[in-house]
């Protein structure tokens, strides 16, 4: 016990004494800077006393060189437990009472407790002193505490808890300080840190100093509670600053105190947080607290978990456990809690950190993290200046930008090419998409449905309840449309809206990123987005209602980010973060459309090939190779699986198959979907791409344009019946050229990168020639294209319907127990012959997303119709009766008379309605899905042949009671899963005559009916699997505490 | 340079294998239907025959039982009392009917349809005529009847044929006391086959008797061929040749008849600009006819008309009437014949006609005759069927006899073309519904 050395040479102020309290463990490195800010206060302590608790780098060396004065502790001694020593070791109040031999009160006696890792700045006790010499209600002051390594980063004024125990600064992430938070000097605040806080002595003992229990961690936010409740103040003193390294929760020294389970801080942290809840808070919450914490903590560990940082995960959960094991401790802490309580605890309600503050600081955070990935911003620039982009570009502005004003801003968002553009051509898509708000169908779009929920439940389920029955697996795309539709609360059908009306806006703000990325300049990155929100394909798609292509477009340039560092010199070694993001974003891109997985491979494989020369590399990169393009087939599954046994379906995009031009216009890039796209509409894909050919840079660019489009021939060139047709249409070869369209944008602005300048310096020759040539051609494509989507917008198929193809009286009628179904007719006369298109409908029209599930042609169902058309057969209608088939509606009554009397002429039909839409028949006989045949009594006539009874159903499987023994006849097409539950034994289905699902009951009793899809959810497992695994490597690591540069944290 | 010429070159090599393997659509089915021929059945005490082509011909008796239909004992098969179906791959039967001493009466059998119209009949106290609804098919048939006479519209009449099954209704049923008719019949549901028989008494006197045959659609440009002149036959005297017209329309029509003869074209006055009320059956006599054995008139009008020619006389020692009807140009036409002589009428552009006959025991031989306008070939007894081939010129034929029965004249619809159908398909574009059309 002594007095500090220098502290007689300084001029004392006489009401005011100050005993500061230095505690060290293993803090040699910052020490004798920290002795050193002491030692050169303006207004010294009178008293400076230091803790070692049990040191070993020769801290207590450092302090015993530096002649104050040392107690040793343990070295499993706590933060709070070092204190109390200390302050027991200093004189009695009444002492120094004495020894001063004036009249002063015993509350002018203060405590400073100093860290060993933070230094005050010099004038920093003086102005805590007189921050609390003018409020004499004041029982803790703190000082504004800086970062140790860079002084410019606001860590804490002051502290509370947020309302999950986290500590809780206010502060957004490394905050800058201008005194911002200053306000009039003083701040009132629930607690302040313990580094650097002066706290009245007498307040200290009454209280019991800090808790015990809490010997590191939150014993700072605990004391300013209880010092709230005793009835003081805490106040964090902006003038005085304190430079703190926070070497213990920055995990920069190993924690050594007792209860420091196992040296993890974090563990320690979370405990101690849920401790200071639960022991200051009023007892009606604790339950509430209590499933706060458990939530927080659970939702915190699988964060941690994502981030790949196991230890961490564990801390969280093992805190709340090993809380629990101590409930002793706690009733005591909360005990003595009551005694010493003035107040109630509600007092320190208002100093928590408010909700919307903690969402506030999270959506800033997430919005940082975003701008820094998509943006290169560099760090954030003073002040709002930064919000005015463009950098780099015009440097010479930045005068004017230090000094924004509100016109200045506007007259430049409107003169900034991005805006003109963007504005453009959203007012351009406006016009255009006149006759396409609301729901849209035609051409290749059917209807989307109105709820996500009902996709995903149609995607995984294992048998599909259309037409006959189909147990295709779903195509992934229906997953991903549900997916995207969360964007406008769930409704499909209004993402699909909104999205055929932005998709050029949105295409061109993606393509914009891209090239931006690339550091292509700003014009040119906007005449190229524009180019790509204008291309071609993209309105084709919008006008023809390729759904999967036109996201494909808007998606293709982001994923492109993606992989761009795969095909990067600069990069020789490929992170496997990177593969595995690769894989994701191709995984994505191959549900919209498979041609694009075809296409990666070829482009990896060339890759690949140029690494032939280096073993080690290649080899690597084989593996990575294989990885992505396997792990993305694999996330794709059941429905990926499937296309093994089906190769012919690879190329296959989801949409209904449109008439097309090919192979020779898909290389113009205008192959007539549907006669809808007028000749004069082109793109530039082949034209960029022969150029792009000759100049070294944009070679590579070249090789996939040219590339794709061959492929998109090939592929054009193949005519397949697409699912649930009979007759086969070419390919849609939407996926590869959208891929030809993006890298002709590409490798257009590359080219274009330098191009004037260059252009002016070189003599006239054939560059100039290829250059205006390319020039004129683009400004045709863009200018043609517009013109097109905007005058004839009305003349395409995509337009608003509010119909269905289904009646809504049908719908009606088949939405029963029994579950009909509609045999929808068309007649038509194709090429002068006439000829008959049909399909079957259960209670709702096919969804876009289903069409990848449509059963196959019924050669029977077939051969029925013809018949019907004929106005022949025996008896047709009762091989309708037998699939199900409830209505037959003939589209067009009108013009189709002739063939409705043909088919009234057919005995079993009833016409219910005619009107102009359409003629209705109702089948006669038994039509429902599900019917019984008791088994004919080989003693009784066949008088009971052919009764049967019918049977309710669900919409895929059935609960039901038969009779007696018979079969069970499912309307549905023969399927060998099937399975039916009888008396304890799953039956297995047999094939009927004509090829429906039928089970022999050996008895009456209840059966139920349902399809096994054990495989089809072992393909959907997998697929989660993947992706899930994907998504999780592919994710940033999560740094720990200790791997963040000092500069970082403080 | 020499990389992406090659390149070029390999691209091209893609896109000219991608033209050259281009996919062709796979091939639709299609189905091959002919419609059946539906005969009439007889009616009270007329006799007659179905006459085919030849005994392979099949065909059945239309009722609630069979069916299946079945290859004949002979190429001739009496008229029932079931009207009879038969499979349409064939020429098309003719049917000859007669009531001994009293009428003859020729009529081809024909497909089931939605609609006819028959211009001809009549509904007053001399008629005997009946209408004849066959319904071939298992589902009922709901008809309208609609009716017209020379007093305008009549009420409309609907009538119900079951399934496999006829009905015949006297024409005095549908607007009693009316003297001259026409009629519209359109199925509701159902296809059915309409046969109008028109015979007159008059007291103790006959009159005569002939099917009439079913009028083209309203047109504004018809011809009526083979139409009995005056130089028909020995002992045969033509009394009086009406044109009976109905415009169904809301407008009166202002039709011009030319006259088609052997001989030429002229256009008769007083038939130059006639017109003629909307919505009323109208009758005109026929003045200064042509002097040939058969004659046939074109019929231009400026609303769509349906028209028929009523030829009364005596033939023999008897009074007879005969229809001739309008009849659609066709080409291609198979035809069976009664064996028993006649006279063919064939009105055309065409400056000759090539056809071929069909003899007993499949004896085949091909006749090419010289037309202006019109030619008249006179059948042989020998003739079964003949055959006009399918590249012959557009042409209107009709049929006409004339025996000790009496006089009948028939136009000759053109052959059952074979209707190619697609085979249906399964279309996911059904899925898409259509704009509304408004």
């Amino acid at each position: 016990m002594s007095i500090a050395p220098d502290a007689t040479g300084l001029n004392l102020p006489t009401q005011q004494r100050v005993s500061a309290i230095l505690v060290t463990h293993n803090g040699a490195r910052w020490l004798p800077e920290v002795v050193a800010a002491l030692s050169s206060q303006e207004r010294g302590p009178d008293y400076l006393l230091a803790v070692d608790t049990g040191s070993t780098d020769g801290s207590a060396e450092l302090l015993q060189n530096s002649r104050i004065d040392l107690i040793s502790a343990a070295h499993d001694c706590g933060f709070g437990a070092a204190v109390a020593l200390a302050v027991a070791h200093l004189p009695p109040l009444p002492e120094v009472l004495s020894e001063s031999g004036e009249s002063h009160h015993r509350e002018s006696e203060w405590l400073w407790l100093i860290h060993d890792d933070c230094a005050p700045a010099p004038d920093a006790l003086a102005q805590l002193l007189a921050a609390v010499a003018e409020r004499p209600n004041v029982g803790v002051a703190g000082p504004k505490i800086l970062g140790w390594h860079d002084r410019n980063h606001l860590l804490e004024i002051g502290v509370t808890l947020a309302h999950n125990g986290a500590r809780w600064t206010g502060l957004e992430r490394n905050e800058r300080d201008q005194g911002q938070h200053d306000g009039d000097g003083t701040i009132p605040v629930l607690a302040v840190s313990t580094a650097g806080a002066l706290i009245r002595r007498d307040l200290f003992e009454e209280i019991g100093g800090f808790d015990q229990n809490l010997p590191l961690f939150r014993d700072d936010v605990d004391f300013g509670m209880r010092a709230r409740m005793a009835g003081y103040a805490v106040l964090c003193v902006t003038a005085a600053k304190l430079f703190h390294a926070e070497a213990a929760a920055t995990e920069r020294r190993a924690i050594d105190v007792a209860g420091g389970a196992f040296h993890r801080p974090h563990l320690l942290d979370r405990r101690h947080a849920a401790f200071v809840l639960l022991a200051n808070l009023p007892l009606w919450t604790l339950p509430w607290i209590v499933l706060r914490i458990f939530a927080s903590s659970i939702i915190r560990a699988l964060g941690y978990l994502l981030a790949k940082l196991p230890g961490y995960a564990l801390d969280e959960i093992a805190a709340v456990a090993l809380l629990f094991t101590r409930l002793d401790r706690l009733r005591i802490a909360r005990r003595s809690r009551r005694k010493k309580r003035l107040l109630p605890a509600r007092v320190i309600r208002p100093f928590l950190a408010p909700w919307s503050e903690q969402i506030k600081l999270g959506a800033m955070r997430v919005r940082d993290l975003l701008l820094r990935r998509i943006e290169r911003v560099p760090d954030p620039v003073v002040g709002n200046i930064s919000l005015s982009e463009s950098n780099g570009t015009n440097d010479s502005d930045e005068g004017e930008l230090l000094a924004p004003s509100a016109t200045h801003f506007w007259r430049q968002a409107f003169t900034r090419p991005l805006f003109l553009a963007t504005t453009a051509l959203l007012l351009l898509s406006l016009i255009a998409s006149r006759s396409r708000f609301g729901a849209l169908a035609g051409g290749a779009l059917a209807l989307v449905g109105d709820s996500s929920g009902a996709l995903l439940r149609g995607y995984g389920e294992s048998w599909h309840a259309l037409g006959v029955g189909s147990s295709r697996a779903g195509h992934p795309f229906s997953a991903l449309l549900a997916l995207f539709a969360l964007a406008t609360g769930g409704n499909p059908s209004l993402f699909v809206a909104a999205l055929f009306i932005l998709a050029p806006t949105l295409a061109l703000l993606a393509m914009y990123l891209f090239v931006r990325k690339s550091g292509v300049g700003q014009l040119i990155a906007v005449t190229t987005a524009l180019l790509y929100g204008t291309s071609t394909i993209l309105l084709t798609s919008v006008s023809v209602g390729y759904l999967s292509t036109v996201l494909l477009v808007i998606i293709a340039p982001l994923t492109a980010l993606v992989f761009k560092p795969i095909f990067s010199r600069e990069i020789t070694t490929l992170s496997w973060r990177r593969a595995c993001a690769s894989a994701l974003a191709l995984a994505l891109l191959a549900a919209l459309s498979f041609q694009v997985l075809v296409l990666a491979i070829f482009i990896l494989a060339a890759h690949l090939w140029t690494f032939r020369k280096e073993r080690d590399q290649f080899r690597q990169r084989a593996i990575q190779y294989l990885t992505i393009v396997a792990s993305s087939f694999l996330s794709l599954a059941p429905w990926s699986l499937s296309l093994l046994t089906n190769p012919a379906y690879l190329f296959l995009d989801q949409g209904v198959p449109v008439a097309l031009s090919a192979p020779l216009s898909v290389l113009t890039g205008n192959f007539q979907p549907s006669d809808a796209v007028p000749g004069y509409v082109g793109s530039i894909a082949l034209v960029v791409g022969v150029v792009a050919l000759f100049a070294k840079r944009t070679f590579n660019e070249a090789l996939v344009i040219i590339g794709s489009l061959a492929l998109a021939a090939l592929v054009s060139a193949v005519n397949i019946a697409a699912y649930g047709n009979s007759l086969t249409s070419p390919l849609w070869p939407g996926g590869l050229l959208v891929i030809a369209t993006l890298f002709s944008c590409i490798a257009l602005a590359r080219l274009s990168q330098g191009r004037r300048q260059w252009l002016q310096e070189s003599p006239l020759g054939r560059a100039h020639f290829a250059t205006v040539l390319i020039a004129v051609i683009a400004v045709y494509s863009v200018g043609a294209n517009i013109f097109w989507w905007v005058a004839e917008a009305d003349r395409v198929p995509v337009k608003t319907t509010n119909s269905s193809v289904l009646p809504a009286f049908i719908a009606t009628a088949t939405d029963n127990p029994d579950q009909p179904k509609t045999l929808i007719l068309r007649s038509e006369v194709r090429e002068q012959v006439q000829s008959f298109a049909y399909v079957i409908l259960r209670d709702r029209d096919v969804r876009m997303s289903e069409l990848a599930s449509l059963p196959d042609e019924v050669p029977l169902l077939t051969k029925t119709i013809s018949e019907i058309t004929a106005g022949v057969g025996d008896a047709p209608a009762s091989t309708l009766a037998q699939f199900g088939i409830r209505y037959l509606y003939l589209e067009n009554g009108k013009r189709n008379n002739a063939l409705a009397r043909k088919i009234d002429g057919i005995g079993g039909l009833t016409r219910l309605s005619a009107t102009a839409d359409g003629i209705l028949w109702q089948v006669s006989g038994s039509t429902t899905r599900l019917r019984f045949q008791p088994r004919s009594d080989e003693n009784k006539s066949a008088a009971g042949d052919g009764e049967f009874l019918e049977l309710p159903s669900e919409y895929v499987g059935a609960e039901f009671d038969v009779p007696s023994a018979g079969t069970v006849q499912l309307a549905e097409v023969f399927n060998g899963r099937w399975r039916a539950l009888h008396a304890g034994q799953v039956l297995l289905p047999q094939e009927s005559e004509v090829g429906l699902t039928e089970f022999e009951i050996p008895e009456g009793g209840r059966v139920v009916l349902f399809h096994d899809g054990t495989t089809h959810r072992a393909g959907v497992a997998l697929q989660v699997a993947a992706l899930g695994l994907l998504v999780f490597f592919a994710l940033p690591r999560g740094r720990r505490q200790r791997e963040l540069s000092d500069e970082e944290v403080s | 340079m020499r990389k992406p010429a090659l390149i070029l070159a390999a691209f091209t090599a893609v896109v000219v294998l991608a033209s050259v393997v281009e996919g062709e659509q796979a091939p639709r089915g299609y189905v091959e239907s002919v419609s059946t021929f539906v005969c009439p059945a007889q009616y009270r005490d007329m006799n007659g025959a179905i006459h085919f082509s030849d005994s392979t011909a099949k065909s059945a008796i239309i009722d609630g039982k069979n069916r299946s239909m079945k290859k004949g004992a002979s190429r001739v098969v009496a008229l029932g009392k079931k009207a009879r179906v038969v499979a349409g791959n064939t020429a098309t039967p003719i049917i000859v009917a007669s009531k001994s001493a009293t009428w003859l009466g020729l009529s081809q059998c024909s497909p089931s349809a939605g609609e006819f119209w028959f211009v001809g009949g009549t509904s007053d106290v001399t008629s005997l005529g009946y209408f004849q609804f066959i319904n071939e098919n298992l589902g009922k048939a709901i008809i309208d009847v609609e009716l017209w006479s020379e007093d305008g519209s009549e009420s409309t009449r609907t009538l119900t044929i079951p399934g496999r099954s006829m009905k015949s209704f006297p024409l005095t049923t549908f607007m009693p006391g009316k003297k001259v008719t026409a009629f519209h019949i359109v199925s509701r549901s159902g296809l059915i086959r309409a046969a109008l028989f028109d015979e007159r008494r008059k007291g103790l006197t006959n009159y005569g008797g002939d099917f009439v045959a079913p009028a083209v659609t309203p047109a504004q440009k018809f011809v009526i061929p083979g139409i009995p002149g005056a130089k028909i036959g020995k002992k045969s005297k033509v009394t009086s040749q009406k044109l009976r017209l109905f415009v169904p329309g809301e407008s009166d029509a202002i039709i011009q008849v030319t006259y088609i003869s052997p001989s030429g074209i002229f256009a008769p006055i007083g038939l130059d600009s006639l017109r003629i009320p909307a919505q009323k059956v109208v009758e005109v006599d026929l003045k200064s006819l042509p002097k040939s054995q058969l004659f046939s008139i074109g019929v231009s009008a400026s609303e769509p008309v349906v028209g028929a020619i009523l030829t009364r006389g005596r033939f023999g020692n008897r009074s007879e009437i005969a229809w001739s009807t309008s009849t659609n140009v066709s080409t291609g036409e198979q035809i069976a014949l009664p064996e028993k002589s006649g006279w063919l009428s064939i009105v055309t552009d065409a400056p000759k006609v090539s056809f071929t006959v069909s003899g007993a025991r499949g004896k085949k031989s091909t006749v090419t005759i010289k037309v202006d306008s019109m030619a008249i070939w006179k059948v042989p007894e020998s003739a079964r069927a003949i055959q006009f081939s399918t590249r012959a010129a557009k042409m209107s034929l009709a049929f006409a006899m004339l025996n000790s029965s009496g006089l009948a004249t028939t136009s000759l619809a053109p052959a059952l073309a074979k209707e190619l159908t697609a085979l249906p398909v399964v279309d996911s574009g059904l899925f898409v519904p259509t704009a509304p059309s408004s």
